[in-house]
């Protein structure tokens, strides 16, 4: 099993030095290594579990708006915030003109 | 007999009766905690002031002649990865330091509603991915009894306070064992309770559909009551189930005659330690001496439960996590572009433990492996269910060694990732499942590496139940319990009256 | 340049807000244009530990939605997550229908050529937060602010099969999709407020042959004539590229709206890989058939069926009909005045000359028709008992509209009754005949277009009262006897 580190790294957004990939390759490899039994086993026909049981049906809720939490509150645990926003610095140049 | 020393049905009585205050019993505890914390590290943060705030709450209810509750003057412990509001909630990582819970996790509020009083959050591995609570990224947790082990994981800390007294009650949150585990390693009760019975709002989630609440405590009834108090449907939670809320607290003495245990050999086929299979044999030598009747069986799907498992768990977990982004909370390191601000966060904030399942997770969903991986564990998954539903048409319940081992030694490093997650073997199938499981202590074991001069330690019983029938999982770990009492008491009072703890461990702020 | 040679291939992706209250996973308000991050809670900007529960009118107006498209409804849908970071996504997924959207095989007709688009699949999802780059552009922004009231806001997908082969076809169905979701009161579905969005796949091939080109998406439209516009550009820019022997890469390109062109936008790093998950913190979204039904019972009435009554109960031409189903609001006016006894047929061509020529000198919409269809019918009765020429009708109703008052109480004010009694009538027609004896010998000579200028010209001295066919019977009894 070869896994581009590289790409599902980059999917997670998690930037490794190149000796971090490394050693977190080793680490996967061993860990499917022993998950590869699953490969064995036979799953003809059967249907996959997500999740549980109950509730059989996701209830759903009252179309009516309520109050949340209050900007001040909410920014506050803001990194950064300017004039009622959050802030994040801007996605690299990605226009091609 | 200090009040740090009473269970929970026993202070929740005394306080009610008027016998002793509330304030009384924290104030007890809160000086155990100072005495004992610094060298045991359970307590990431101790919330002295709101407690009082709280435990004088229940005392003027009290006074008013109000009902204060089934846990009235209880001091509960919190793993902190659940949310309480005005006070920070780090689950054990950097990520989110600085953030301050702007609400209340709905397993709390119910808590508190019943009197609780919540006395401070408790260390983890990091978001709960660990069996050990070495990934913490503050500090490591020890284990009461002995401090170069770990109290086990994800719950270590919750697991530790209540162990040594420092804490009457606790709160973990259990996706592969993180309560049972930790449970076994130092000697008390765990519940993880049927998917769907807690409510999981606020709790932050590592593997949404195996995450569940559930309590901790010295012994069956105190988990019982606790489990009494969290308990319920709550619109909040879109999983959690309207069921009746039992009081379990109260069903405990059933006599065990014509009830069926089966004994999965495909979980004692795995690398127990020999004393804890003694233990475990001996426990069931007294269940069935009770009347109650003990087979092997086999689940034969159990034997892939930990592979379905370090699938299915890392998936959901690569998702969930995806959320600590620098944005809105938390840490956040800036770069100049946004891409730089992602990644650098992301590798800063978040542990080696962390980023290894949010790798294999991502990898388990990426494009051309979906199929291969998580498809195929989600299935396996439906094995496993089928193979419970099929035992338990003809057993009660399943029984097995909570843990392979007793507690192990802190700081031990394997190459191989997997030798850690052989920890969790036992305990994953009720995750996957959905059902109720109990860790419950039956006794005690040598430590394969402790040498001739070695000290015995705890180690649990695991009994996995039908969903929502805690009822019975209980009542068996009652009938556990009470064939164990007397060693029990006698050594885990011993250890908490000596305990300790010479050396201070180290913090990280 | 031989795009003769050439067929595009259209397919479109529409995103529509739903009308609720409230968010698709959680309480807070989707009011448009609150002061930023003032409707935000938890869970809508995905704080540790929240939680998501569904929203029951958002799926109702799902249902809505499925059923105005004839689309069939999936009994059992489920929710999955689709994974990727955005900054106004807060919690690195959104919350979608991926394995089993609620419901599928939907179609619009469209009229010219006779068409039937296929609609794939509609389902549920919540919208992203909204991200203000500030700079002059996308491209030269240093830093960007986010605001998560929009975030949560229910959407629906409506996804098209590649049915459409030219962008006029791509513009009918729009037109025809937003009149459906309309009247079915699932959206305003306003382009220009962003409750409408548009994502275009277009792919060209030469004539003839049988291989697709690999689609290109188009995103950022803003307007139906942005979508005619773009896709025409990027025919030719694509047809362009098979002529000079080049393939078409698979990409998403921008509309520049002012420089009327598409430009790449370099996804960076790894290829797209939303890495779908059934979402775990959803059970599935199970519909009893009761429901189905209840929300079929109240549907409203959808622009099919009410040209069908219009022009088969109602007798107004096929014409008539469409042009007063454009919109809900021009149909509820056009409905309310025939219950009020208004003739069809006389409302209709009132409706759709005089008003609609006002509302479009003014630049109205149709949400507020600028008068009340009791002041309509009232003037239709006056014009019709005579009381009203049908010359100071028109003047009536831009008074009507301009002052508010009725038109009764503005016949009487300025006067306008009909002047028909022949004494006062017979005075001013003896006037004008004095006045044009050229005409008057015309008309004798059996000349009889020269009355209508006599009539114009006895209007014209009672400021358009007089009853215009009473003045033609007079004048030619007086001059011809
Ligand atoms: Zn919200």
């Amino acid at each position: 099993m070869k896994i581009d580190m590289k790409h599902i790294a980059d999917l997670a957004k998690l930037r490794l030095s190149p000796g971090e990939l490394e050693s977190m390759e080793r680490d996967l490899e061993m860990v499917l290594a022993h998950i590869e039994r699953l490969a064995g086993i036979d799953l003809e026909g059967v249907e996959p579990t997500f999740g549980s049981r109950e509730p059989a049906g996701v209830r759903l809720q009252q179309d009516d708006p309520k109050p949340g939490l209050s900007r001040a509150c909410l920014l506050e645990l803001a990194p950064s915030a300017r004039d009622g926003h959050y802030v994040v610095p801007a996605r690299e140049s990605e226009g091609g003109r | 007999m200090e009040l740090w020393e009473l269970g929970a049905w026993d202070i929740a009585h005394k306080v009610r009766a008027k016998e002793v205050s509330a304030q009384e019993v924290l104030e007890s505890h809160l000086a155990r905690i100072s005495e004992i914390e610094p060298g045991l590290c359970a307590f990431l943060e101790v919330l002295e002031a709101e407690a009082r705030i709280a435990a004088s709450r229940v005392d003027a209810k009290i006074a008013g002649g109000e009902d204060p509750g089934i846990l009235a003057g209880v001091p509960c412990a919190i793993k902190d990865n659940m949310n309480i509001k005005g006070t920070a909630c780090t689950c054990g990582s950097k990520m989110l330091d600085g953030y301050i819970s702007p609400y209340t996790a709905t397993a709390i509020k119910r808590m508190s509603r019943e009197g609780a009083v919540v006395t401070g959050k408790t260390n983890l591995d990091e978001f709960a991915m660990g069996s050990s609570t070495e990934s913490s990224a503050y500090m490591v947790t020890r284990n009461p009894w002995d401090p170069d082990r770990v109290p086990g994981g994800s719950s270590g800390g919750s697991a530790a306070a209540v162990a040594a007294g420092l804490s009457t009650v606790a709160l973990g949150s259990d996706t592969g064992g993180s309560i049972r585990q930790p449970a076994s390693f130092t000697g008390i009760v765990g519940l993880k309770p049927t998917y769907g019975r807690v409510s999981r709002y606020g709790l932050v989630a590592f593997a949404s559909s195996l995450d569940q609440i559930g309590p901790f405590g010295r012994d069956v009834r105190d988990v019982a009551l606790l489990l009494e108090a969290i308990s319920g449907l709550d619109t909040a939670d879109s999983t959690s189930v309207e069921r009746p809320v039992v009081p379990w607290s109260k069903r405990l003495e059933r006599p065990l005659k014509g009830l069926r245990a089966g004994v999965p050999k495909e979980l004692l086929g795995l690398s127990v330690d020999d004393g804890v299979r003694d233990a475990f044999y001996r426990a069931l030598s007294h269940l069935a001496d009770m009347g109650a009747v003990i087979e092997e069986t086999s689940l034969p799907a159990l034997r892939y439960a930990l592979d379905a498992y370090y699938v299915i768990a890392p998936a959901e977990a690569s998702s969930n996590l995806s959320r600590f982004d620098g944005v809105r909370y938390g840490l956040s390191t800036r770069g100049k572009a946004l891409d730089d601000m992602y990644h650098a966060t992301r590798a800063q904030g978040f542990g080696p433990e962390v980023r290894r399942r949010i790798m294999l997770g991502t990898f388990a969903l990426s494009a051309g492996y979906y199929d291969a991986y998580y498809l195929r564990a989600a299935k396996t998954r439906t094995l496993i269910r089928r193979d419970f539903d099929e035992a338990f048409k003809v057993y009660d319940v399943l029984l097995s060694p909570a843990t392979p081992t007793v507690a192990f030694r802190a700081g031990e490093e394997s190459g191989d990732p997997m030798t850690k997650y052989l920890a969790d073997a036992m305990t994953v199938s009720a995750n996957l499942a959905g059902i109720p499981a109990l860790s419950v202590p039956c006794g005690f074991a040598r430590p394969s590496d402790a040498g001739l001069t070695g000290r015995d330690l705890p180690c649990g019983l695991q009994i996995m139940g039908k969903p929502f029938d805690e009822e019975t999982v209980l009542a068996i770990g009652y009938a556990v319990e009470a064939s164990v009492r007397e060693e029990m008491e006698e050594k885990s009072g011993r250890m908490r009256r000596n305990l300790l703890l010479s050396k201070e461990c180290e913090r990280v702020d | 340049m031989t795009e003769r040679a050439y067929d595009m291939t259209i397919g479109l992706e529409v995103h529509v807000e739903l009308l609720t209250g409230s968010k698709m996973f959680c309480r807070c308000s989707t009011r448009f244009g609150d002061p930023p991050n003032t409707n935000v809670c938890p869970v809508c900007t995905g704080l540790p530990g929240a939680l998501p529960v569904p929203n029951h009118e958002a799926v109702k107006l799902g249902l809505r939605a499925a059923l105005g498209l004839g689309a069939r409804i999936n009994l059992r849908s489920g929710f999955d997550r689709k994974n990727y970071f955005y900054p106004d996504l807060p919690k690195g997924y959104q919350i979608t229908q991926y394995r089993t959207p609620l419901a599928e095989d939907g179609f619009i007709e469209i009229s010219e050529p006779p068409k039937r688009i296929r609609i794939q699949r509609i389902h549920l999802e919540e919208d992203t937060g909204k991200s203000i780059h500030a700079g002059d552009d996308i491209t030269t922004a240093e830093y960007t602010l986010l605001d998560f009231n929009r975030c949560g806001v229910p959407l629906i997908e409506i996804v098209s099969e590649p049915d459409m082969s030219s962008p006029e076809e791509a513009r009918q169905y729009l037109e025809r999709l937003q009149r459906v979701l309309r009247f079915a009161g699932v959206s305003d579905v306003k382009m220009e407020e962003g409750s409408m969005r548009v994502d275009c796949n277009i792919s060209v091939k030469p004539r003839g042959t049988a291989v697709s080109g690999k689609p290109v998406e188009i995103k950022n439209l803003s307007s139906f004539r942005a979508v005619v516009r773009a896709l025409s550009y990027e025919f030719q820019r694509q047809a362009r590229l098979l002529e000079e022997g080049k393939t078409v890469v698979r990409e998403t390109r921008h509309w520049d709206e002012a420089k009327e062109s598409t430009y790449p936008l370099r996804t960076k790093g790894s290829s797209q890989d939303y890495r779908y998950l059934p979402e775990p913190d959803l059970p599935d979204l199970v519909l009893e058939e009761s429901f189905v039904e209840e929300v079929k019972r109240d549907m409203p009435r959808l622009p099919a069926e009410i040209v069908a009554y219009y022009t088969e109960k109602l007798g107004l031409p096929e014409y008539d009909a469409e042009v007063l189903t454009l919109d809900p609001n021009l149909s509820r006016f056009f409905d309310d005045c025939v219950e009020r006894g208004a003739d069809p047929k006389t409302a209709a061509n009132w409706i759709m000359g005089d008003i609609m020529g006002y509302m479009n000198r003014q630049g109205l919409t149709y949400e507020k028709i600028p008068l009340s269809t009791e002041n309509l019918v009232e003037m239709l009765g006056l014009l019709k008992s005579g009381v009203i020429s049908g010359k100071i009708a028109k003047d009536v109703l831009v008074k009507v509209i301009e002052t508010g008052k009725t038109p009764s109480e503005i016949v009487k004010e300025e006067g306008l009754t009909q002047v028909s009694d022949e004494g006062e009538l017979l005075s001013i027609i003896q006037e004008v005949i004095s006045a044009n004896p050229g005409p008057v010998q015309d008309v004798k000579n059996g000349k009889e277009k020269a009355i209508g200028f006599l009539v114009g010209q006895v209007m014209k001295a009672t400021r358009g009262r007089a009853n215009p066919a009473k003045v033609n019977i007079m004048l030619k009894e007086k001059i011809l006897s």
